[in-house]
């Protein structure tokens, strides 16, 4: 009865043949129309370009992936403290989680240049912007999972001699762990987004800085080159996240019921 | 064969003119002046109608909730709450499907202090006797209904406390699991020295089990009748198809469906 | 897709001119900036109906990234766009197709600016210093030609130019605030205006001053299928703008006014002075016209961007601008 895990489905193979195809297509539109680079570049063009020029496209990745990598670890230490502190502390939560949501009604096109004023440049204020944006579904998430819990299941527990923080260690905080994930998958790809946003102003680095500055010198290849790293690059950390959540609760997924009520 | 408390040796818990009304938007009366006495190692049936307030009752036992007049009286814990000091097993397993089903019936002993490892050996030895040998370190995901049935009773058990209050635990089992569970507990129970107390749906379930049953009315619950279950301890499956079970059920029957319309003749079962 | 965008856009405006006599044109005109002064000249030919009369419905609108103008007149997306003379030049390196039709500022607005009580006075005071840019590239190398006309050495000056910060287009707040000690990519004609109506003077440091070749800040362009298949609509723009920049040229103050009064979100704090100072760089003294350009300042400008690894040496600067318009609007 050991339950098996597959990692990769055929469904994989029926993505590749689609993507190949697209590409294929995208390639042979270009050819037939001479479409020029500036308008639309060929897969062709941006094959060239990210073996052309590689050690930039490396240099600028390294720079965004440390705002992800750092801003996405602060976002996730926040906002789980911030939803324990929210689902324990009623009274605190009530003052905090408006709070929190409003945070997020703030235009971050608006904050960045801002930030810049507050806390001057470099790496820092786009860590703030990748949190802002990724600790907001993590808080969200978790915090309703740590709601999430059965009456009925609390009530049990109290009859089992349970104390409140015993109940919320041992029972609501496993219980909101997939949850959690969900956020964190969401947090996770939203920090790829926050970075280029974040590099959008006040920055000399990074995949966001790469294809702004790649618009006005007319480098259409090279911006859809950045582009696709980026892609790259969220997909990535949402697989990442996913094989951690499969990992860390064996117990959820669902590949892994089995029904076995007919036997005993 | 009538209503009233009977005065046999020790009582260990004493209901007196228990009444539950919920402020819902109309306030809903539940149970009404219930009074029951349960003896030290009595194992008593609530049985009736649906919504005839059996869980509710059960609840208020537990302390879960509390009454809206009358007194619960426990004769171990007179002064303090219920809560916490009796054993309660709701309908559903409700086992925490992030644990193993060892650590899954240790839960209860985490919570009153005992460390991990002790509490893991304990119960790992009972794990023959409730037929979970061998599923030790499965996720409750992975095991049959029945079982997780028994590693929750198991986790009610391991409690030791004096009072297990069982609400219609085999109920979401089929007809051939439960009954296999019924004969388990049956067994079990002559071994154990506690009281129970258990609502069920199951006419045969309690006349098979019990000592006592007691007939609830429909919403407001009253106890309409208690009946005794005669027969000698230690007993077996087998009296299920002896003429005084047939007998008894009949009462038991007419006594439940007393006051319905259509009441369902014995033939038709 | 665009293609098809392009070729139906192109079918409707040959059948447009073909049916000239039925109505107005409808034109679509992309400008650099939100406006202000620098567009004066446009918003008096607009209000005083010289497009009306020219038969031109026109349409104005800020893109949200100026940075795509050239792309979206290049493509006939827009009719006409306003547009820096560098990024012309860049564009035409790339193969878009876009040619500047007439210069609407002279010289340069594009400068070095530091707070007047601060000791930068000339660029090599930069040494040591952090200058803030909006991000735009070819301010890096300008702000390197200055610092090597005022034969600052070039160790120094390759410090200055990497230890620059894009501040964004904030960059009055950036100076004032301290965050940087210099910025370069600002006005002449607006921020060091904005910076001393909010109690900052600047000192400005202008770059055809320190080793730039003279350029044009603003121009006019079209694309090249334009230019072939309906010069006349050009020509009937450029008649229009001309007049209206002609106008504000002689009696600015009016002028600004007619502007105010059509952009309320302009600041005429910063606007009315501005448009002062920008007069004499519309209508110039010694050329032969508003919106005159000259081979000699394309060339100059297209070598110092060679030199800069902007551009390859293949590059013909007379292709990137025509004065026939210019011209036939007398």
């Amino acid at each position: 009865m050991k339950p098996r895990t597959r990692l990769f489905d055929f469904s994989i193979i029926w993505l590749s043949l689609i993507g190949l195809t697209l590409i294929a297509l995208w390639e042979g539109l270009v050819f037939a129309f001479d479409i020029p680079q500036w308008k639309l570049p060929a897969p062709s063009d941006i094959g060239v370009e990210l073996l052309h020029s590689k050690n930039l496209l490396i240099f600028h990745t390294w720079v965004t992936l440390q705002e992800i990598i750092i801003g996405f670890s602060v976002a996730l230490s926040t906002g789980v403290f911030l939803a324990i502190l929210i689902s324990y502390y009623r009274a605190v939560g009530r003052l905090v989680y408006p709070i929190v949501i409003a945070s997020q009604t703030i235009p971050i096109i608006v904050i960045a240049p801002l930030l810049l004023i507050w806390v001057g440049y470099g790496l820092t204020p786009k860590i703030i912007v990748v949190t802002l944006v990724a600790f907001f579904p993590i808080v969200v998430n978790t915090v309703d999972g740590l709601r999430s819990v059965d009456l009925e299941m609390i009530n049990l527990m109290r009859t089992l001699g349970a104390t409140r923080w015993q109940i919320f260690t041992k029972i609501q905080i496993p219980s909101s762990l997939p949850f959690l994930f969900s956020g964190m998958k969401v947090g996770a790809t939203l920090s790829v987004i926050g970075a280029v946003i974040g590099e959008w102003v006040g920055s000399n680095a990074g995949l966001g800085y790469l294809t702004r500055m790649s618009v006005p010198l007319f480098l259409t290849s090279r911006s859809f080159a950045a582009v696709l790293i980026l892609s790259v690059l969220g997909v990535g950390i949402f697989l990442l996240a996913s094989l951690l959540e499969r990992a860390l609760l064996p117990w959820h997924h669902r590949n892994n019921k089995m029904n076995l009520d007919s036997k005993d | 064969m009538g209503t009233g408390s009977c005065n046999i040796v020790t009582e260990t818990l004493t209901l007196s003119g228990v009444s539950k009304t919920f402020d819902a938007r109309s306030p809903l009366r539940v149970i009404q002046d219930i009074d029951l006495s349960i003896r030290e190692g009595e194992f008593v049936s609530l049985i009736g109608p649906s919504g005839c307030g059996k869980s509710t009752l059960l609840a208020i036992l537990a302390g879960l909730l509390e009454p809206t007049s009358g007194t619960v009286r426990s004769a171990d814990h007179p002064d303090k709450t219920l809560l916490g000091k009796i054993a309660y097993m709701p309908q559903k397993d409700l086992l925490l499907p992030w644990r193993s089903l060892l650590d899954n019936t240790i839960i209860g002993m985490e919570f009153g202090g005992w460390d991990r490892s002790t509490s893991r050996a304990r119960a790992l030895r009972l794990f023959p006797t409730f037929g979970l040998a061998g599923f030790e370190d499965y996720y409750p995901a992975h095991v049959s209904g029945g079982m997780r049935q028994r590693a929750a009773f198991l986790r009610t058990l391991l409690t030791d406390r004096s009072i297990l209050l069982l609400d219609e635990p085999f109920g979401a089992l089929d007809a051939l699991t439960r009954a296999n569970l019924q004969a388990w507990l049956l067994n079990l129970w002559e071994s154990l020295e506690t009281t129970i107390v258990l609502v069920t749906h199951d006419i045969e379930e309690a006349l098979l089990l019990s000592d006592r049953i007691c007939v609830m009315t429909e919403r407001p619950g009253r106890i309409k009748e208690i009946i005794t279950v005669p027969w000698d301890r230690p007993r077996t499956f087998s009296i299920v198809t002896a003429p005084e079970f047939t007998a008894l059920r009949r009462t038991l029957l007419n006594s439940l469906y007393a006051d319905q319309p259509f009441s369902p003749s014995e033939d038709s079962r | 897709m665009r293609q098809h965008k392009g070729m139906l856009l192109t079918l409707l405006m040959l059948v447009s001119v073909i049916s000239l006599s039925c109505g107005e044109d409808e034109v679509t005109l992309a400008l650099d900036w939100f406006p202000n002064a620098n567009h004066t000249g446009l918003y008096v030919a607009m209000d005083r109906g010289y497009f009306e009369e020219e038969g031109i419905e026109l349409q104005v609108y800020t893109p949200d990234d100026p940075a795509t103008i050239l792309a979206t007149v290049g493509a006939d997306k827009d009719d006409f766009g306003f547009e820096y003379q560098v990024g012309v030049l860049l564009a035409r390196g790339q193969g878009v197709p876009v040619v500047s039709v007439a210069a609407i500022v002279q010289h340069p607005l594009n400068s070095v600016m530091a707070l007047e009580s601060s000791d930068i006075k000339r660029p090599r005071d930069l040494v040591g210093k952090t200058v803030g840019y909006p991000g735009i590239p070819t301010d890096p190398p300008l702000l390197r030609t200055m610092l090597e006309a005022d034969h600052v050495s070039e160790s120094a000056t390759q410090e200055v130019v990497d230890g620059m910060v894009n501040v964004g287009f904030d960059l009055v707040p950036a100076l004032i605030s301290g965050r940087v000690d210099a910025i370069v990519g600002a006005y002449w004609t607006h921020e060091s205006i904005s910076a001393r109506n909010q109690g900052f003077p600047l000192t400005v440091l202008r770059m055809e001053d320190w080793g730039v070749p003279d350029f044009y800040e603003l121009v006019v362009v079209v694309s090249e299928n334009k230019l072939r298949n309906d010069p006349k609509l050009i020509e009937r723009f450029i008649r229009a703008i001309k007049r209206g920049y002609v106008e504000a040229a002689k009696d600015p103050a009016s002028a600004v006014e007619i502007l105010l009064k059509q952009v309320p979100e302009a600041d005429p704090a910063i606007d009315r002075p501005g448009s002062a100072l920008l007069a004499p760089l519309w209508v110039e003294e010694g050329i032969p016209s508003f919106g005159w350009q000259t081979t000699e300042k394309w060339s100059a400008m297209a070598k110092w961007m060679q030199n800069n690894d902007f551009l390859t040496s293949d590059l013909r600067a007379a292709d990137a601008f025509t004065n026939h318009f210019i011209e036939q609007s007398e």
